[in-house]
């Protein structure tokens, strides 16, 4: 029974994946592309992090728990989604099985797909080796302790989504517990030895019986929601739509969600500040730290405007009736969903600045930087709104949230419009601020255009979409 | 007030409907019958707007739904087969949100007591809608499609999920719209709720409607004493 479900669940994805390939041959080879160039930038990075020995940051065993970190997250994420939040598990939890033999199946089905996408990455890694020659030192314990830490991730991730459905003490202690291989992997190999990283696979299998067994009333819990608001609130702004949206990222807690984020970027920028950079040469010390400084920002603002705006109609996919027979123009609508988003826009756009005090950056390039933030966030919102309106996901177990390959599609071009919209006004910058600041106001204009025309049209691509 | 003139639609070349011609006359309850899959819920979602015909035109009260559909939808109350809404808004705020999208004045509020009143939906008004049942949600969307006073109802299967009682209201209340001169456009594959309710009735079969007309002219053409058996043989 369970094997069968498991099969059944892999043959679907094969197909999936065939008929995505078949509809979007195009998008499909970017993706491989992309994935290419992705694995080749990070052996160079790797490679570069070897040969500068004095950026601790990267070592070869932090590499280890970033792998184990990742499939923590992407399995708690996909469990929540696609298990704990799907309503075709109906029939599955209807079945003559039990359920501990149901959640065996979830755990199985995630750790084919986590191992499959872990083969890919090293496929293309042996790939790279056998093109390039052998320069990157990878030995067999090194990918015994990768795969560790992908079924260590697994593991954690799933019994975490499932501990996050529960209320009160036994969520927090249940997570937490979840996590404890995660912080002892840390430990291991960091400061005792890696060799004994595999054994932590065998401690980690006390995380099994207890989500095993609740498993379907946990399920239940996820299905029907329990009402967590009652009474009125005002809904603000004169656009409806806008008021909905806002509405329902403070009652989904979205808002919390954003503000974490900032604190983690200060954090992690208050890490990074710490991490003492020894750097070769002259002429890369002046670039590594604005371009430090102008990754958090990619990464703040492509987590809080790329992606969200991405599904801005696969997450109306079961509501979009509603919004199709209210009598409003579709671009009210659009810019309604889209003011909803840029709310935190502003904060965003400093999020970014701490790093520059603490790097003792002169006035005229924290306010280079500052201009090339508010470039960045109307660039990249136009892009995930371009994305959110042409390639919507409206698969029905996806929660709206873009697919992987588009998503990847997308960030590489915020990458490379990025590279052209802060790159340009810098290079004006080194020769003369007065000129480089001016080019990245003029940057900015034209960001905030792009964002504009995008809502124009978006709106006319929205009209088309049937679902 | 409402009218569909030849319309079509395909979903990746399978024709779903094709050649819709109907008339919903002021003050008319119009039902459109017809088995799974026949192409009922296309032909309400094309009315409604959600749609965009291949081919064919659809006027509310003389407006183009395609050519102009913000004024077109301002007419019109519609309640999906299966309606999903949003979990984390409360029923009153999901009523204020489309009081506001059509423009309501002061006279929201009223309609907003009087139809959650007879809909016995007071009381959970202010929960949020993730904690509704399905016949909850399904009566918040009628009451959302009646508040702003509609000219033309376009209704899938509205009474779909809902109990003996509240479906008797749900009659009465659609009555009564008729009286005040709006149209109701509902489908169903219930036949005696067809029988009881529509001045006249299409049936539809494989995306056409195949027979028109009132519950007498449509059993005096089969020969028939119900219209469940006249239904049975027009759709062969």
């Amino acid at each position: 029974m369970i094997l069968t479900l498991l099969s059944y669940d892999i043959v679907s994805s094969i197909r999936w994946i065939k008929e995505r390939m078949k509809k979007h041959p195009i998008t499909f080879s970017w993706f491989l592309v992309l994935a290419l160039f992705s694995v080749w930038l990070v052996t160079e990075i790797s490679n570069t992090a070897v040969r500068i020995q004095n950026i601790p940051t990267i070592s070869p065993y932090r590499v280890i728990f970033l792998i184990a970190l990742f499939f923590m997250a992407k399995s708690a994420v996909e469990i929540r989604r696609g298990t704990l939040k799907n309503d075709r598990m109906e029939m599955l939890i209807s079945m003559p099985e039990s359920t501990v033999n149901l959640y065996l199946e979830r755990v199985l089905r995630e750790i084919v797909y986590n191992a499959s996408l872990f083969a890919i990455g090293v496929s293309i890694l042996v790939l790279m080796i056998i093109i390039t020659g052998n320069y990157f030192p990878i030995t067999l314990e090194y990918y015994v302790l990768s795969i560790t830490a992908m079924l260590l991730g697994t593991i954690c991730g799933t019994s975490i989504s499932i501990f996050a459905c529960y209320c009160g003490a036994i969520r927090y202690l249940g997570m937490m517990a979840s996590a404890l291989p995660m912080g002892i992997a840390y430990v291991v190999l960091e400061k005792i030895a890696p060799k004994y990283f595999p054994l932590l696979l065998l401690f980690s299998l006390f995380l099994y019986p207890l989500p095993a067994l609740r498993f379907s009333d946990v399920w239940g819990l996820q299905v029907r929601e329990k009402a967590t608001h009652r009474g009125r609130s005002r809904l603000f702004g004169r656009n409806v739509i806008f008021a909905k949206d806002l509405l329902l990222r403070v009652r989904e807690k979205d808002i919390v969600g954003s503000s974490m984020l900032i604190v983690f970027i200060v954090l992690a920028e208050l890490y990074v500040w710490k991490t003492p950079i020894s750097v070769p040469r002259q002429r890369l010390g002046l670039l590594i730290k604005p371009i430090t400084v102008m990754m958090f920002a990619y990464l703040a603002l492509a987590i809080e405007f790329v992606i969200p705006l991405m599904a801005i109609i696969g997450r109306e996919r079961r509501t979009h009736w509603f919004l199709k027979t209210l009598p409003l123009q579709n671009k009210e609508i659009i810019k309604g969903k889209v003011m909803a988003r840029l709310l935190l826009a502003p904060i965003m756009a400093i999020v970014p600045i701490p790093l520059c005090i603490l790097y003792s950056f002169p006035l005229e390039l924290i306010v280079l930087v500052l201009t090339a933030t508010i470039t960045l966030t109307f660039i990249f919102s136009a892009i995930g709104l371009y994305f959110g309106v042409k390639h919507p996901n409206l698969e029905p177990e996806s929660d709206g949230n873009p697919e992987i390959m588009t998503m990847y599609a997308a960030l590489i071009l915020c990458l490379i419009y990025a590279l052209l919209a802060v790159g340009i006004p810098s290079g004006i910058y080194m020769h003369d601020k007065f000129l480089g600041i001016l080019a990245q106001i003029f940057a900015a204009d034209m960001g905030s255009l792009a964002l504009y025309l995008m809502i124009e049209y978006s709106a006319e691509w929205a009209d088309k979409i049937e679902v | 007030m409402l009218k569909a003139l030849g319309i079509r639609k395909a979903f990746d070349g399978k024709v779903a409907v094709s050649d819709i011609n109907l008339e919903v006359r002021k003050g008319e309850i119009y039902g459109i019958l017809g088995m799974n899959g026949a192409g009922k819920s296309t032909t309400m979602k094309i009315c409604a707007g959600i749609l965009r015909p291949d081919s064919g035109r659809v006027l509310i009260c003389g407006v183009d739904i395609v050519k102009d559909p913000v004024n077109a939808k301002k007419k019109i109350g519609y309640v999906p087969e299966a309606p999903v809404l949003y979990n984390k808004i409360t029923g009153r705020e999901f009523l204020e949100l489309i009081a506001r999208s059509w423009s309501m004045g002061h006279d929201a509020e009223k309609y907003i007591s009087l139809y959650t009143k007879r809909l016995n939906m007071l009381d959970a008004l202010d929960d949020e809608i993730g904690s509704y049942s399905k016949g909850m949600v399904q009566k918040l969307c009628i009451i959302g499609a009646l508040i702003h006073r509609p000219s033309v109802y376009i209704l899938d299967e509205p009474t779909a999920g809902l109990d003996p009682v509240h479906t008797a209201i749900v009659k009465d209340m659609l009555r009564e719209e008729k009286k005040r001169g709006a149209s109701v456009f509902l489908s169903t594959h219930i036949v005696s709720l067809a029988h009881e309710l529509c001045d006249r009735i299409g049936i539809i079969h494989k995306g056409r409607i195949i027979v028109e007309g009132s519950v007498g002219e449509i059993l005096a053409k089969y020969h028939c004493n119900t219209l469940e058996e006249a239904f049975m043989r027009a759709v062969g």
